[in-house]
């Protein structure tokens, strides 16, 4: 029950993504590098990459609050002079300090499957989330040989759905504090509020791109 | 249309609503755009540094609350934070429960507290944990409106003066004593006007999901009657309008509660004294016709008791700086003697607004009003039209300040309208975000407006006002506005040219009929 209901948020997550693709890409020329190596293994197209930077010592409290730390990741494949990408591919990874055991049991899913694992430090666990190889890109019928490409990673650390953004506007437009009808009325909600503006739609987001271009098998 | 040149000074018109705090950090987030972090270390096998242990892998870990410990609160009491936790000591709760995650913004969006964290640690006994909730609170007292303004107004022989000043206040402690309970006090002072208001609100009655409010009002005021050779009986002398003088005491409960997600509805009862001294008569010019003046309210002593439900709708994005979504208020009061009510009447309006997003990050908002009163309702429960143009100022706590009629830049009867029956608007406004920010200033959009509004007196229906043609009977007139919106960490500012317009020496005259 857990799972699906995850399951489910991982796909609202990503649903407006497979949409919009573009819409949510960040200016891809705009974007910082690293260095990001290829691989085919049969007809997929595999990448290497990490993003150790997402640890901090927020993440660190965060975890060991006993509270889940996820991290939401978008791989998009972009031709070389195009801005809208030839294929997206995510992941969702999830750690959980479990508080009895002291262990971290760390949750990753995938459009290829789910993998669960306990890791016995954060070091460990995080080494789930943020270094990844053979990081299924894209099947090579999406690929266009003829051309080169890159791939641009977006990684959201804890991301608020935008249901939960919706229903919080909800609340603090609304605050439920008077039955005084004016339209005026909403102000004290409108500044309790004004929070929503600081509230980013996660704790962090990192945003990269491959040094290295990636041609068809 | 004829107009008339007018001299009169230059106005500001001030409205602020202004919180005495800073706004609330929740997070530092991250621009996207901003995170270039430095290349990190090459990749590395997650299979390398992790000692996974392979299946059989637990699910995520399932605990029993032991504790709800809150941290950090000095002045909130405990359990108004625990009112708004969907978990109680003994409840099984998982750390992916979205209920967390709810529970902390929802204690973020009551406005007391400045950061909330949750956090589990370990209880006494293996699978227990305590929910540890931190908060940091903030300033709750808040100035909810802050009136300042320029009017024309009438002295008190009746005689029109150019210009009167007015202003008043509205604040709020919103967590009372920490107990989540609302006080509100609210002030508004002209010449040889005062309204008072005092509020309380408890938005979770009992520790339910019932909003109670209960306020208590006192108001001396005075209105302006007259549209042109005013005649009162027992003066002395000719005035130019005749400006009664009535008080009122009194005071109101009401309930509400949240239908689903996006509505609210609320009941209530009104009961007040009301103190008029009205002329024995008065009488004017109105069209064409020397007719009595009504005042809309009984002489010497009367009581009104009015029951009132209400509902708003609301799916705004923001409610500052609305770029999309649908605000509807809607009401409907009724005054029976049963209830106790020398004025018999019922009143009900509805107003919408709709905020359309447009492609290049512009929004029209489309606004619509429309009330009707039937029976005898006092003075300051009619549509007043200074409530409807933007070159009159507004009623503040039910006081009015001018004296004028609408600029009648159609020239219908609009002009010989103060307060009527029935009441309809419609207005467009098209908004251009200049600057949004996350510091001092959240954001400035530019504006401009539109509309055409109708002022009508039962009267009117039932016998034409002389003096005016067929189309010019319809008292309608036009309104615009544009200008611009700041919205501050400490409150709204918005500066329009309608309130500078109507004191500057273009005005209509006083209608056709004259």
């Amino acid at each position: 029950m857990k799972c699906s209901a995850f399951a489910v948020a991982i796909g609202l997550m990503l649903a407006p993504l497979t949409a919009a693709a573009a819409d949510v890409l960040p200016d891809f020329d705009a974007m910082g590098s690293r260095k990001v190596t290829f691989v085919w293994e049969r007809a997929s197209l595999k990448a290497n990459f990490g993003f150790r930077d997402a640890l901090d010592a927020k993440v660190v409290d965060k975890v060991t609050s006993g509270l889940p730390w996820t991290v939401v990741l978008r791989a998009f494949l972009i031709r070389d002079g195009q801005s809208a990408p030839v294929a997206l591919t995510g992941q969702t990874c999830r750690i959980t300090f479990d508080l009895w055991d002291e262990v971290y049991r760390t949750e990753v899913l995938t459009a290829y499957g789910d993998r669960k694992q306990v890791a016995p430090n954060l070091e460990a666990a995080m080494a789930t989330c943020t270094e990844l190889r053979g990081f299924v890109v894209a099947h090579q019928r999406v690929v266009d040989h003829r051309f080169r490409h890159r791939l641009a990673i977006v990684a959201e650390v804890n991301p608020i759905s935008p249901e939960m953004i919706e229903q919080l506007k909800r609340w603090v437009s609304r605050p439920a504090a008077s039955t005084q009808l004016r339209p005026g009325d909403a102000l004290f909600g409108s500044f309790a509020g004004l929070f929503m503006r600081e509230l980013g739609k996660s704790d962090q987001t990192i945003v990269f791109r491959s040094e290295a271009r990636v041609q068809g098998p | 249309m004829r107009l008339r040149l007018i001299a009169t000074s230059i106005a500001i018109f001030w409205a602020i609503g202004a919180v005495a705090s800073e706004p609330t950090p929740v997070q530092e987030p991250h621009d996207p755009a901003s995170v270039q972090a430095p290349a990190p270390p090459l990749p590395t096998s997650a299979s390398e540094n992790t000692a996974a242990i392979e299946p059989p892998v637990a699910a995520t870990p399932s605990y029993v609350i032991e504790h709800i410990v809150v941290v950090g609160n000095r002045k909130t009491n405990r359990r108004v934070v625990e009112r708004y936790l969907p978990f109680a000591r003994g409840d099984n709760l998982s750390p992916d429960d979205v209920r967390i995650t709810r529970a902390r913004f929802r204690l973020l969006g009551t406005g007391y507290f400045r950061t909330v964290d949750l956090s589990l640690r370990k209880g006494t006994r293996r699978g227990a944990i305590d929910l540890v909730v931190n908060v940091e609170e903030r300033n709750t007292i808040v100035v909810n409106d802050l009136w300042l303004g320029l009017a024309a107004d009438a002295s008190s022989d009746g005689r029109a003066r150019p210009l009167a000043g007015y202003g008043g206040a509205s604040v709020s402690e919103n967590n009372f004593l920490g107990t989540g309970v609302g006080l509100t006090g609210a002030l508004a002072l002209a010449d040889r006007q005062l309204a008072l208001r005092a509020r309380v609100t408890d938005p979770n009655l009992f520790g339910s999901r019932w909003v109670f409010e209960f306020e208590l009002l006192h108001n001396q005021a005075r209105d302006f009657f007259g549209s042109r050779d005013v005649l009162v009986e027992g003066a002395s002398s000719a005035r130019d309008y005749a400006s009664p003088e009535y008080r009122r005491t009194g005071g109101s409960i009401s309930l509400g509660h949240d239908i689903g997600t996006s509505a609210q509805a609320f009941v209530g009862l009104r009961v007040e004294g009301i103190t008029a001294d009205l002329p024995k008569a008065a009488s004017h010019v109105y069209g064409l016709e020397v007719q009595p003046i009504e005042f809309h309210l009984f002489r010497d002593n009367s009581y009104l008791s009015v029951l009132r439900t209400g509902i708003v709708y609301d799916t705004r994005d923001d409610a500052s700086l609305t770029g999309l979504g649908t605000h509807i208020l809607g009401s409907a009061d009724v005054a029976a003697g049963p209830l106790g009510s020398d004025y018999v009447y019922a009143k009900f309006s509805v107003r919408a607004a709709q905020y359309v997003p447009l492609k290049w990050n512009h929004t029209i908002k489309f606004e619509g009003f429309v009330g009707a009163v039937f029976g005898n309702a006092p003075l300051f429960e009619r549509f007043y039209v200074g409530d409807f143009t933007d070159f009159l100022p507004d009623r503040v706590l039910d006081l009015t300040f001018d004296r004028r009629s609408s600029p009648n830049f159609l020239n219908t009867s609009i002009v010989e309208q103060r307060y009527g029956e029935y009441a309809a608007k419609l207005q467009v406004e098209y908004r251009v975000p200049l600057y949004r920010g996350s510091k001092a200033l959240y954001g400035a959009d530019a504006f401009a407006s539109f509309g055409f509004f109708g002022v009508l007196q039962q009267r009117d229906l039932e016998r034409s006002i002389t003096g005016y043609n067929s189309g010019s009977r319809i008292p309608i007139d036009m309104t615009f506005n544009a200008g611009a919106r700041f919205v501050f960490a400490i409150g709204t500012l918005q500066l329009g040219v309608s309130n500078f317009l109507s004191f500057l020496p273009v005005q209509a005259s006083q209608g056709a009929a004259q």
